[in-house]
């Protein structure tokens, strides 16, 4: 991909290309440049907004066959996930401000923030001790986290959260991880807070 | 970071499988990937998952899944500022929608795989005529991505049919505003994709090279490196260094 591709701005929609589209009426698609897309999933049953291969929408449960054996612990399935980690909004306001006062773009901080948080989630999950359920704040700044778990943590979150191999491991992970990633923040924030205090 | 995305019109001409013969060559060549699949059946981000649980994928490559064309626009973004990416590879849905304007954008490489038959060569003509009208569209038509077909499954021996239909794709000057105006030749991928076991095998169990890896691992000596396993590999690499080859002259 060319970032400089981002000067490219296509004019319009190609009707006689996107013919279903066009008689659906639908918005021109984004070109990550002038318009506002509008995704052609008009013909998809809904998804959330992470779209996923166990979407009971789109795929079977795994029905086990009777006496086969159940296959939450033998099989380890892998878990992909693809969140937006959130910071909640008065902790957005708190970052922004600390990363504007250390000339700092946002968005790198809540990389390393973010970087941390997975490091921690990992360290969880490969602990002995279930994670509880935490409840972090909605809203504010946003950052991805796109990853598939195997191995050793894949086994345990799919333990802990999945015990009837429903492929649900992933909707559980995501306050945990979110949870992490405010908790970051905050400490990043009140240590610093704490830091000009000093110098003060 | 170069960026092949798969597209055509219609369903079942072999983009998947282009994508899991690109990854896997990238994959033996030590490149670092990401694949997208923004295919609503999911086919290759399952095939990820499938070859992952076997351990037969590399940690070099992230797998991701959306069909929301804005989200695939935002991961792409996000792999290219991370500059931790040399390939990524982008499955699109087997039709033709308003969104491939935002995967064209995202492309450096356009490839059009076919089946050696006369309705996959009018789709893909189809295909490369939307990236021909695309230029009066283009605020800047040098910006538009490279577009290829891809000729996928030949035979190893071509039937006289096969023969004719080959000599047509590569020599009818067949793309232009529509199909009643055509300009230029269909510009045809100097590599090509034959039906393989190898294929198949690669899509039951994970990538290429993993496969061939841990099957000489549990191999006697002389059942190791299986010819047609080997020739699979290497068509692989030949039909990824023709790709990058491309992508790379889109670049400059």
């Amino acid at each position: 991909m060319k970032r400089d591709k981002h000067r490219l701005i296509l004019t319009g929609a190609d009707d006689a290309y996107a013919k279903r589209d066009a008689a659906d009426g639908a918005k021109p698609a984004s070109n990550g440049a002038e318009v506002t897309a509008t995704p052609n999933v008009a013909e998809v049953e809904p998804h959330g907004q992470f779209t996923d291969k166990h979407s009971p929408s789109q795929k079977k449960p795994n029905v086990h066959q009777p006496g086969s054996k159940p296959q939450g612990l033998q099989f380890t399935r892998p878990i992909q996930i693809n969140y937006r980690l959130n910071l909640g909004k008065e902790l957005s306001e708190r970052l922004q401000r600390l990363a504007d006062a250390h000339n700092q773009p946002v968005e790198l901080v809540m990389k390393g923030l973010r970087n941390r948080a997975v490091e921690r989630f990992k360290s969880l999950a490969c602990g002995s001790t279930k994670p509880g359920f935490p409840d972090p704040a909605p809203g504010g700044l946003s950052i991805r986290y796109a990853a598939v778990f195997t191995g050793e943590i894949a086994r345990n979150l799919n333990h802990w959260f999945d015990p009837f191999d429903l492929g649900v491991a992933k909707e559980a992970c995501k306050p945990i991880l979110v949870w992490l990633f405010q908790k970051e923040g905050r400490a990043l924030c009140d240590a610093m807070q704490v830091a000009s205090q000093d110098d003060l | 970071m170069q960026t092949i995305t798969l597209m055509n019109q219609k369903g079942g001409a072999g983009k998947s499988t282009a994508a899991r013969v690109l990854l896997s060559a990238a994959d033996t060549k030590g490149l670092r990937c990401a694949l997208i699949d923004a295919d609503q059946t999911g086919n290759l981000a399952n095939w990820a998952m499938r070859a992952a649980a076997a351990g037969l994928w590399s940690s070099g490559i992230d797998a991701y899944q959306t069909i929301d064309a804005n989200e695939v626009t935002d991961i792409a973004e996000e792999i290219e500022d991370e500059g931790e990416v040399d390939l990524l590879v982008i499955d699109t849905a087997g039709d033709a929608s308003r969104d491939h304007d935002t995967f064209a954008i995202l492309a450096d490489l356009i490839l059009c795989p076919i089946l050696l038959s006369q309705s996959d060569l009018e789709t893909a003509v189809g295909t490369a005529n939307y990236l021909f009208r695309m230029r009066d569209r283009a605020s800047n038509p040098a910006l538009l991505p490279a577009f290829r077909v891809a000729l996928n499954r030949l035979p190893s021996t071509a039937s006289k049919g096969d023969a004719e239909l080959i000599r047509t794709i590569h020599s009818n000057p067949l793309v232009g505003i529509d199909e009643d105006h055509p300009e230029e030749a269909l510009q045809i991928l100097p590599a090509v994709l034959q039906e393989r076991e190898a294929y198949k095998t690669m899509d039951r169990q994970g990538l290429l090279g993993r496969v061939l890896a841990r099957h000489n691992e549990a191999s006697p000596a002389f059942a190791q490196n299986p010819k047609h396993m080997v020739k699979a590999l290497n068509e692989a690499e030949a039909f990824l260094t023709a790709c990058m080859d491309i992508t790379r002259g889109t670049k400059e």
